[in-house]
């Protein structure tokens, strides 16, 4: 018998589509790109799945990307500038809608935390556990921007 | 008719209301709140036809407002919108009193099958 411990890359790459083409009226599928430098990521939203699975799912966007989310779920002209708190509520809902969907491809039971959102990176920790390994990840360009989704899981559940 | 959308993301129950309007469903009366705890005040004070959950929200969440309406007696029609829609959750919310689940990211015309099946009209 098999056991998965991460979705795989395609589940991942429909998940985001689907949000994308919801959320962001977004026409084209994104393409997987190669990753980019650590550098050009301003912000990230994160959200941990505890239970039957466990993981943290991770998105992170340039500084570009993450006001043109919050613009576009927010319905807000490309002329208006989101303040913050328009920032960690559009990021953080996305998150959470990708972290729910990912969630319902793995084992359960388990419960969704409520989302992160901060400038910068998050510190890539589950309770109780010290270490995660990156198990799976989807860089995507978007409106020439940079966006990355990685999920990991604890060390002693990666398959990879 | 009177709905009650509650989602702690004020993105989420624009999004919501948005969409709910692209469905044909724009001329109702839609109040919101922002968690379990608010919804079930509104509820109670407000008398609505339906509710439109999110499931996963802090101070109290969709389903634990639910149990409560329910065990007050309560039989108001109730749908979530949620980013969890596997077999496990849809069962236990259709348990707890719910007519159905739409899972996010949603169409217009999962708003409108769910919304006609409570006998919602357009």
């Amino acid at each position: 018998m098999t056991i998965t411990h991460e979705p795989a890359l395609a589940d991942l790459e429909s998940i985001v589509n689907d949000c994308w083409s919801t959320f962001l009226s977004n026409v084209e599928p994104l393409e997987p790109v190669a990753p980019s430098d650590r550098s050009a990521y301003a912000w990230s939203a994160a959200i941990t799945v505890s239970g039957g699975w466990q993981a943290l799912v991770l998105m992170q966007f340039s500084d570009t990307a993450a006001k043109a989310v919050a613009q576009q779920m927010l319905g807000m002209g490309a002329d208006e500038e989101p303040v913050l708190e328009d920032l960690n509520d559009a990021l953080g809902e996305l998150v959470n809608v990708i972290g729910g969907n990912v969630k319902s491809l793995m084992p359960g039971p388990s419960q969704l935390s409520l989302p992160l959102v901060a400038q910068g990176t998050v510190s890539t920790s589950l309770p109780g556990r010290t270490e995660l390994v990156e198990a799976t990840s989807l860089d995507v360009r978007w409106l020439d921007e940079p966006v990355r989704l990685s999920i990991s899981v604890a060390s002693s559940d990666a398959s990879v | 008719m009177k709905i009650v959308v509650v989602d702690d993301s004020r993105v989420m129950r624009q999004i919501v209301i948005r969409t709910m309007r692209q469905a044909g469903y724009g001329g109702h009366d839609i109040v919101e709140a922002e968690n379990g705890k608010e919804g079930l005040d509104v509820v109670q004070a407000q008398n609505p036809d339906l509710v439109l959950s999110d499931w996963n929200m802090p101070e109290m969440t969709g389903i634990d407002m639910l149990c409560a309406l329910r065990a007050a007696g309560n039989q108001v029609k109730f749908g979530f919108v949620t980013s969890e829609g596997s077999e496990e959750m849809r069962t236990r919310a259709t348990q707890s009193g719910a007519a159905f689940l739409i899972a996010k990211p949603f169409t217009p015309e999962a708003f409108e099958e769910a919304l006609t099946s409570v006998g919602v009209p357009a």
